[in-house]
This record gives C-alpha cells, structure tokens and sequence, in this order.
C-alpha cells in the first residue's frame, strides 16, 4: 500500500517536475531574447587621463525579468605577431535587475599605455605588423544559464607615424645667446587613431655630445592622414660668438624627435641635421692705404675696407675702427664708422685716422676692430713703415 | 482473456496496449530520432531557404551525434512500456526508459555547457579584421532540472519491481 502511494507521488513529482522544467526553460529563452533584443551600445566615448585611456562604451538594457542577467563583463586584450601582450584591460561586471527598463550602464576599458614596454610602443608606433586582438563578452541568467562569447582575429596594424622625414631648416631669428630656426617635419599616419600630442626634438652636438638646442612642435594628426608642420626650435651660440662674424659654419647635431601621445613618449627616432651659417663678415677686403699731409707733426692716413654679408639671416649692425700700434702701443685711432649689411648685401667704407708722420715710417700693426651684435673681432695687418 | 507475462488481460486491453504503444513508439520516434537526425533540412524546410554552410555548421554543433541514436531506442523503450505496463517488466522497462530519457537530457545539453566556433564575416565600421567568434554556453543547472523527471522515473521503476516483488 505504502509502495503504491510512493509510486503515485513519484509520478505527481514527474509531472510536475517536467512541467517545471519546460516552464522555467520557456521563461529562460524569453527572457534572453527579451534582454538581447533590447541591447543598444551607443557610440564610444574615449577620456585620457595622464597615460591612462579609457574607452567607454554606453550601453542600454531592458529585462523583463523574471531571472536578473547578472554578471554582465567585457574584456579583451591585445597581442603583438609574436603572441607577447601589448594592452590587457578588462570592465567591472554588473547586473541588470528583473524589471529594469532601458538601464543605461556604461562598459569602460581601461588601458595604461605606460605599462607597455617603451620598445614595444616605439615599434608599433613606426612598424607595420599584424596584431591579435581577443574580447570576450559574459553574461548570466542565473542561476540556470551564462553564456560568454569570445572574440578573436588579426588586424593589420598601420604604423601612425610612417616614412618621418625632415626638411631643410630655416633661420628664423637669433639673439646674443641662440639662434631660432624651424625644420619642416613631415610623416604619415597610416592608422586608424588620431596621433595628437607633441614632437619634442633634442639638439646633440655631433662632435662634443652635448645637448645645444631644444624645440617642439604641436602634432594633430587624423587617421589616414599626411601631417606636415614646421619644428621651431633654439641652438644654443658657442660662447665665443664673435667667430660667427667672420667664419662661414655648418652646425652638425644628432636630432632627436621624441613623439609624445597621451602624456608619454610613444615614439623617437634621431637623424643627423646640418644648419649652415654664413658668416655676416664674409670676403673682408682692404683697400690701397693712401696717406696726406695733414700737419707739420701729422698725416692723415685713409683705408678702404668693405665686405659681403653671406648670412641670409642677420643685418649687421655696429660699427668699424682702425687703429696703428707700434712696439705695442696705440699711436693712432679713428673714429668710429657706423656699418650696416642687410642680409646679402655688400659693404664697403674708409677709415681715416691722423698718424704721426714719424710713425709712418716705423714697423706696425694696422688694427681694424668690428664692434657688432655679435662683440668685437679684430683684424691685424702688419705695416712696415 | 489472454496473459501478458504475469498479468491477465482482455485481448481487447492487448489490442489497446498494442495501438498506444504503437502511437506513442512513433510520436518517441518522431520527436526523439527523426527531428534531431534531420534538424538541418527540417529547419530548411521551416525557414524555407537554404541554410547556409557557415549556419549549417553552427547548427550541426548543436545536435549532438549520438543523440539520434538515444532517441532512436527510445522509441521501441516508449512501445514496450505501453505495452507490458502493469506486468512484472514494467519496473525493469521503466528503468531502462527513464536511463534513456536521462542520456538524451545529458547529450541535449551537451553534458551541461556548449561551445560553438562560428566564423564569420570581417567586422565592418573601418575595422580590417577577420574574427572567428566562439560562444559557450553553460546550462548545468538547467540540464540538472530537466534531468530530475528520468531520475524520479528510475526511482519509480525501483518500487515498482519492489512492488512486484512484495506480491510474490
């Protein structure tokens, strides 16, 4: 009797207990078609923080209920041709609550562009290479069903900063201490992000390694786009300045340009670079000295000299003066005459000065003494009475 | 009268016990084999078009191999059942039916979770990438839901040979 009863509840059970099962089931399948068909991501928002990139993506939700979809996460990671990771970032998992109508959560994925080795960056940053991106995507119904779907493929990867190249640079401006000039600097960003930031370039001395000059331009360049800027940046003079008055020079440095994106630097690459510098004393000449009685005690000594500014920058400004020394002291001075050389332009003047008639017959030294901008140099031209 | 193993019956109860058997072997038969050893054409022939081979593979996966052939023994397990119901085989066939129900349950979820590799087309929107996408759903406690009614069926079975036994 007992057994019978247990058989009759046992078959009850069966029933209710299949009811049960294809009730809940029933219930499960609407209930994620009524979740995954309301699911909405909106546009991407993009936010830097220092080196620090979140990408956040707006997302819409509706659940009917009556099971929460819970556990909802993202994640992805991307890895480089040889399988080493290059960025990992993963969002905080959420819960869309039975009854929620269009919840609006957002999915931020964070990624630290620091912690890429600066190698790494640098290479991605010039080199084309095919990269693996992976995400996966997880979801339940608990406690019946979760579903998570992973996501993998190449994408080639464009370098942003391809075929970098350098222009002929310009003299723009100088003063006591530096000269100003800009470097046309032209590359292509072959990729499918924005290179917004700066290119922070370093002057090196190719001879004595030391650092002379700095400069830095803003860089905005969209994806798939030719970016061309002009680089400004500051050489330092050499202490000795007034050699830049007369000598013709080349200065040779090691450039290096540092890319900055985000707050750190993604990418450098150095080149060597030429600044030619004419000098603003360039081809003195002298002319033939003439002499004329002046007084019973003086002469009056007279001497052309001129020269050709060949800098294409600086107009020379100052002035010139002649001076006669003999067995070292200064037996004679002119007044000063007043130059000024335009770029490219030639110059030419006389000097005159009284000169003891018995000193023109003494073995000396003619001194010219050009006092500009850039201090005081001195030619010497012995005499021999 | 007639007997059936142990059980006397009318031959007009055999007749019965023979056609709902019958009926019953067939809609098993139906639903247990022919829907899942054909479920590529039949679901052709409801969306009336051709599945395509990337979704034919997809929906393949989801059919477990040897789960036509579960349902292909279940259809004779249903005849017999109707037909020996009340008999002393009654107990054992149960048992052996409701083992079955619980194998198809198990291959129809898969053992509890399903993965499925789906490749497919490149990611539009400017993203040159070709993915291959793979799903896994996990559905134990479902599966252990649909696995309670073959369990309380085997323990059904149990007391129905102890019955049996007990009458002895």
């Amino acid at each position: 009797m007992r057994l019978s009863k247990g058989i009759d509840l046992l078959n009850a059970l069966i029933v209710v207990t299949v009811i049960a099962a294809f009730t809940v089931a029933f219930i499960l399948a609407i209930n994620a078609f009524g979740a995954v068909s309301s699911l909405r991501v909106g546009e991407p928002s993009v936010n830097s923080s220092g080196s620090v990139v979140e990408i956040s993506f707006p997302i819409s939700l509706s659940n009917s209920g009556p099971f929460a979809v819970s556990d909802i996460r993202v994640s992805a990671e991307l890895r480089d041709f040889d399988g080493s990771l290059i960025a990992s970032a993963s969002s905080q998992p959420f819960s869309v609550p039975a009854g929620a109508r269009g919840e609006q959560h957002y999915l931020p994925i964070r990624v630290a562009l620091s912690e890429i080795p600066q190698e790494r960056l640098s290479a991605l940053f010039s080199n084309a290479r095919n990269l693996t991106l992976g995400a996966t995507a997880g979801a339940a119904l608990a406690p019946f069903v979760s579903v998570s779907v992973h996501l993998s493929g190449d994408i080639p990867w464009n370098p942003p900063v391809k075929d970098f190249e350098l222009g002929d640079p310009v003299l723009l401006g100088y003063n006591s201490t530096h000269i100003v000039a800009s470097i046309p600097v032209r590359f292509e960003n072959s990729a499918d992000i924005a290179v917004e930031g700066t290119v922070n370039a370093l002057f090196v001395d190719a001879d004595t390694g030391s650092e002379i000059g700095s400069g830095y331009l803003e860089v905005d360049a969209p994806p798939r786009s030719e970016f061309a800027g002009e680089l400004q940046f500051a050489l330092r003079l050499p202490e000795n300045a007034s050699a830049l008055m007369l000598e013709e020079r080349t200065f040779r440095c090691n450039a290096t340009f540092g890319f900055r994106v985000f707050g750190i630097q993604v990418y450098s690459v150095t080149s060597p670079f030429e600044l030619a510098w004419g000098p603003p004393v360039g081809s003195p000449y002298l002319g033939s000295p003439s002499v004329a009685p002046y007084n019973s005690t003086h002469s009056m000594f007279r001497l052309p000299f001129g020269f050709t500014n060949a800098n294409e920058l600086v107009t020379l400004d100052g002035s010139a003066r002649l001076g006669l020394e003999i067995g070292g002291s200064l037996v004679a001075e002119s007044a000063p005459v007043g130059v000024h050389a335009p770029p490219g332009s030639a110059f030419s003047g006389e000097l005159t000065m009284l000169v003891p008639n018995w000193a023109l017959s003494a073995p000396g030294t003619l001194i010219i003494t050009l006092e500009t901008q850039f201090g005081i140099a001195s030619v010497e031209v012995p005499v021999n009475g | 009268m007639a007997k059936l193993l142990d059980l006397e019956v009318s031959r007009a109860s055999i007749a019965v016990r023979l056609i709902l058997g019958a009926l019953l072997g067939a809609l098993g038969f139906l639903v247990f084999y022919y829907v899942p050893a054909n479920f590529l054409r039949l679901a052709s022939d409801v969306l009336r078009m051709e599945i395509p081979p990337q979704a034919a593979g997809v929906l393949s996966s989801l059919v477990d191999p040897a789960l036509p052939l579960v349902g292909l023994a279940l259809a004779p397990a249903i005849f017999l059942c109707a037909l020996f119901r009340g008999t002393k085989a009654y107990g054992p066939l149960t048992v052996a039916l409701s083992l079955l129900f619980a194998t198809y349950v198990f291959l129809w979820f898969h053992g509890g979770a399903i993965s499925l590799a789906l490749s497919i087309d490149p990611i539009g929107g400017g993203v040159p990438m070709e993915p291959s996408m793979s799903i896994r759903v996990e559905m134990a406690m479902l599966m252990a839901l649909f696995l309670i009614p073959p369990i309380l069926g085997v323990a059904k079975g149990v007391l129905l040979m102890l019955e049996k036994d007990r009458r002895r």
